[in-house]
C-alpha cells in the first residue's frame, strides 16, 4: 500500500508495512524527539501534531496519516513562539531530562493554533496527554503562559 | 508493531465494506482500542474513515453526530453537547486520545468503563447503521454488526438527564457512573465504572418509590467487586448518592 503525506514541511510518498505505527516509522525515519512511552497511549511522550491536533504516534498505523501534515519538534526550528516556549520552559525550569519536553511543546503549540490567549485549565488540558512525573506540571504550566 | 495485519483495505462504499468483513477482519476508525490491544487474531484492518459521517447537525428536536465526530470535538463545545461534553472529556484523560477516538468507536467497543458509553447507554440514540442497507435502530438494540454511521440524540433526553461518576482524581478513570435519563413517563438508570457488567434499569414513574429505587442500588452494587476502591456496601451508599445527585440535575 502505497501513502502520501506530508511530514516536517517535506513531501512524502511512500510504501508501508500494514501493522506499523506512525511512532515506528518516524523513528526509522530520524525523528528523534518523539519518544517511547507505552503501547497504551498513557505517557504521550509519542505526542505529534497531525492536522494540527496533538496525538499519540504509537496509536496510529502509519496508513491513517494518508493525505495529512505530520509535524514534530524537528520541523520547528525557525518557528518564532516555538522557539520563544522553549526559552521560557528553560527560564522557568520545566525540563528535567527532557524526554516529554517535545511532546509538552507540541501539545502546547497546538493549544496556541486553538487560541491564542490561553487560560490556565486549558493549558492544563492541552498538557493533560502527557504524563510526566519529572517536573510535576507546576512548571510546565508556567512556561506555557507566553 | 501490530505484526499480524497482513492487509488494509479502503473499501470505496458500505456494501464493499460489509462484503469484507471476516472473523479476521475489523473495521476501523479512530483506531486507539485497536491499536492499543494488537490483537494477533486479526489480520485485516477495513478502514471505514472516509466513509462514515464526520459532521454535526442540530435541530429543534434533534442532535445528529457523524459517528467519525472525534470525541474530543464533543468535549470542548459544552454549550452545544451539554451533559454529553462532560461524558466526553471525562471518557479519557488525554486530550490527544480524545482527539484520536471517535464516538462511534466508543459506541462500538462497549467499553463500559468509559463516562461517553455509559452516558450514551442511558440516553439510548438512535443509530444509522450501514449495513449495508441503512437501518435506524436503539443502541441498546444494536447487536452489533454493521458500521454505526450517525448518532441521532434526542434534545429534550440530552437535557432531562443526570450524569455523575466517582474517581479517585478528577482525572483518573470512574469506579463508578451513574447516568439517569428522564423520558415522558418513565426514569433510565444505568450504572458501570469498574464493574462486571453495566447495569441498566428503566423504571415508569408511577413506580417510583424509595423501594424500587434500594431495589436498583441492591441490583446493581453487586456487580462491583471488594477492591482498593472499597467495599461493595460502600459502593451501594456511592450509587445511591449518584442517583440523587443525577436526578436533580434533571
Amino acid at each position: 500500500m502505497k501513502i502520501k503525506f506530508t511530514l516536517n514541511n517535506k513531501t512524502i510518498e511512500t510504501e508501508i508495512v500494514p501493522g506499523q505505527t506512525l511512532f515506528e516509522y518516524l523513528r526509522e525515519n530520524g525523528a528523534y524527539s518523539v519518544k517511547y512511552g507505552s503501547d497504551q497511549g498513557e505517557s504521550g511522550s509519542d505526542t505529534v501534531l497531525i492536522n494540527g491536533k496533538a496525538q499519540n504516534s504509537s496509536l496510529m498505523l502509519i496508513h491513517s496519516v494518508n493525505n495529512c501534515v505530520v509535524e514534530t519538534i524537528e520541523s520547528f526550528k525557525d518557528n518564532e513562539r516555538l522557539q520563544k516556549l522553549q526559552n521560557v520552559f528553560l527560564d522557568v525550569g520545566a525540563v528535567q531530562s527532557g524526554y516529554n519536553a517535545p511532546a509538552m511543546l507540541l501539545s502546547i503549540e497546538a493549544l496556541y493554533r486553538e487560541n491564542d490567549n490561553p487560560t490556565e485549565p486549558e493549558i492544563r488540558e492541552a498538557l493533560s496527554g502527557v504524563l510526566c512525573r519529572e517536573t510535576g506540571y507546576v512548571k510546565p504550566v508556567k512556561g506555557a503562559k507566553l | 508493531m501490530w505484526s499480524s495485519i497482513k492487509k488494509i483495505i479502503i473499501p470505496a462504499s458500505f456494501e464493499e465494506a460489509i462484503n469484507k468483513k471476516t472473523n479476521s477482519a475489523v473495521f476501523y476508525g479512530g483506531g486507539t482500542y485497536l491499536v492499543s490491544n494488537k490483537d494477533e487474531k486479526i489480520d485485516t484492518l477495513i478502514d471505514i474513515n472516509s466513509l462514515i459521517d464526520k459532521s454535526i447537525k442540530v435541530d429543534k428536536n434533534s442532535l445528529t453526530i457523524g459517528s467519525g465526530v472525534a470525541v474530543q470535538e464533543i468535549a470542548n463545545d459544552e454549550e452545544m453537547f451539554n451533559k454529553l461534553s462532560m461524558a466526553a472529556k471525562y471518557s479519557n484523560f488525554s486530550k490527544n486520545i480524545r482527539n484520536q477516538r471517535t464516538i462511534g468507536g466508543e459506541i462500538a467497543q462497549k467499553n463500559i468503563r468509559s463516562d461517553l458509553f455509559t452516558f450514551l447507554v442511558a440516553l439510548n440514540p438512535l443509530l444509522e447503521i450501514r449495513n449495508p442497507a441503512k437501518i435506524m435502530i436503539k443502541l441498546r438494540e444494536w447487536n452489533g454488526k454493521g458500521i454505526i454511521n450517525k448518532i441521532l440524540i434526542s434534545i429534550t433526553d440530552l437535557k432531562s438527564s443526570g450524569f455523575e461518576r466517582y474517581s479517585v482524581l478528577e482525572s483518573a478513570p470512574a469506579f463508578l457512573i451513574v447516568a439517569v435519563v428522564r423520558k415522558a413517563l418513565e426514569l433510565d438508570f444505568v450504572i458501570s465504572g469498574k464493574a462486571d457488567k453495566i447495569y441498566g434499569h428503566t423504571m415508569q414513574l408511577s413506580e417510583f418509590s424509595k423501594n424500587s429505587i434500594h431495589s436498583i442500588i441492591d441490583n446493581s452494587a453487586k456487580h462491583f467487586s471488594n477492591d482498593q476502591y472499597g467495599s461493595v456496601e460502600y459502593k451501594a451508599s456511592l450509587i445511591a448518592t449518584g442517583i440523587k445527585r443525577a436526578v436533580e440535575q434533571i
